[in-house]
């Protein structure tokens, strides 16, 4: 069977903020699903803006092929082009596949920077029903 | 009434039929002598049993068929008059059984906004069998559903029950094999105990324009590239964004 590693990221991402033990379950349901073999999860710090542990993983299966599977491809700084870069510039020639289980999206790290490209173009372009564009607009249709 | 609802006439439409084959001739895999009549299912499978078939044709028809090319053939034209030529559509198409006297299955009263589905969206379902009376689904009025949600604003509701509404019979959908329904997610909707004779087997799915507002991360998991992917876009915005991209405008 195929090994998924499971990683964890214990704080806050794209407004989600998911137990560590959650997201585990969730994982291993995910392994279970696909016949996956199980393995503990790797839990990253929780100091703000480190992947410490998942760069440390990579590091020691440089020549493996690597699966890693993860509650949310949002635990990584999608909406920040140099962060994502930052993050797996070292990591390029590797043979490494994203498993988004809330995305349901299995990427290799080419076709995730592709998605993660359009995510910014689309999410940036399109205004919340919060924002100011929103307000202003109600605010007019309320004077008609 | 009005509850912004559009009922489209596609009878003998392809894709539709390819979709009803496909989910018709899944079952037959797994249950050797259903008779390939979907409103008579109840006939071949038991009650404890339906969630699981329900999950196994789920996953089915988002694994093995090219859906969205099947919707877009379907209803793309009106989806684009409605919300534009780029569109956003739910990542997965799900399914719904009702079987008679089923009380597994009944999805109460909601509205999808409720669970921070985009009030912009358009719901479409798409009945594989006839639905009719309490087989079918319910849809009420955009009076009550505003009366509700300032109700629920303004923290004067005691509970959320189906019973506080007016459900009429003329509230269910009746609509045959070959049309569908398009809503607006915002309208409160659901289902009862079907206690007609009949089995309805239905799909539904979410499609937006890729430029309507959507919710911000407080309901991140209800954006573009979670809930939602693309479904079709144009050359015409794809140069677009590229030119964005550029950097040019920065």
């Amino acid at each position: 069977m195929k090994l998924v590693q499971p990683y964890v990221l214990p704080r806050p991402f794209n407004g989600y903020n998911i137990p560590g033990a959650i997201q585990s379950v969730y994982l291993k349901n995910y392994s279970t699903a696909k016949k996956f073999d199980f393995r503990l999860p790797i839990v990253e710090i929780t100091t703000s803006s480190t992947f410490y542990l998942l760069k440390g993983f990579l590091n020691k299966n440089k020549n493996l092929e690597i699966n890693i599977s993860l509650a949310s491809l949002f635990v990584f700084p999608i909406y920040s082009k140099e962060q994502i870069k930052d993050l797996f510039e070292d990591y390029l020639q590797l043979n490494i596949t994203l498993h988004g289980v809330l995305e349901n999206k299995i990427f290799s790290l080419e076709e995730f920077f592709e998605w993660t490209e359009s995510v910014r173009n689309i999410n940036n372009l399109t205004h919340t029903y919060n924002s100011d564009y929103m307000s202003k607009i109600m605010d007019n249709l309320d004077g008609n | 009434m009005n509850n912004f609802t559009q009922i489209l006439d596609k009878p003998k439409n392809i894709a539709l039929l390819k979709l009803r084959e496909f989910v018709l001739s899944s079952i037959k895999k797994e249950i050797s002598d259903f008779n390939n009549d979907l409103s008579d299912l109840h006939n071949f499978v038991q009650k404890k049993d339906v969630n699981d078939l329900r999950l196994s044709l789920f996953n089915l028809i988002n694994s093995k068929i090219e859906w969205e090319n099947l919707i877009l053939d379907i209803c793309g034209d009106d989806l684009k008059y409605k919300h534009g030529s780029d569109l956003l559509v739910q990542s997965k198409i799900n399914l719904s059984i009702q079987m008679p006297n089923d009380e597994t299955s009944v999805l109460p009263i909601h509205t999808d906004s409720s669970s921070a589905d985009s009030p912009f969206q358009s719901n479409i379902w798409i009945p594989l069998t006839d639905a009719f009376d309490t087989n079918s689904m319910y849809v009420l009025d955009k009076e009550q559903t505003l009366q509700f949600v300032n109700n629920s604003v303004k923290k004067k509701l005691k509970e959320f029950h189906s019973s506080n509404f007016n459900i009429k019979k003329e509230n269910f959908i009746n609509v045959k094999f070959g049309q569908i329904l398009l809503f607006n997610p915002s309208i409160l909707h659901g289902n009862m105990l079907n206690e007609t004779n009949k089995t309805r087997v239905s799909l539904n799915l979410r499609v937006k324009s890729m430029f309507s507002p959507e919710p911000d991360l407080r309901n991140a998991d209800r954006k573009f590239g979670t809930y939602y992917k693309i479904l079709t876009i144009t050359d015409e915005t794809k140069f677009s964004l590229d030119f964005i991209k550029s950097g040019y405008l920065q």
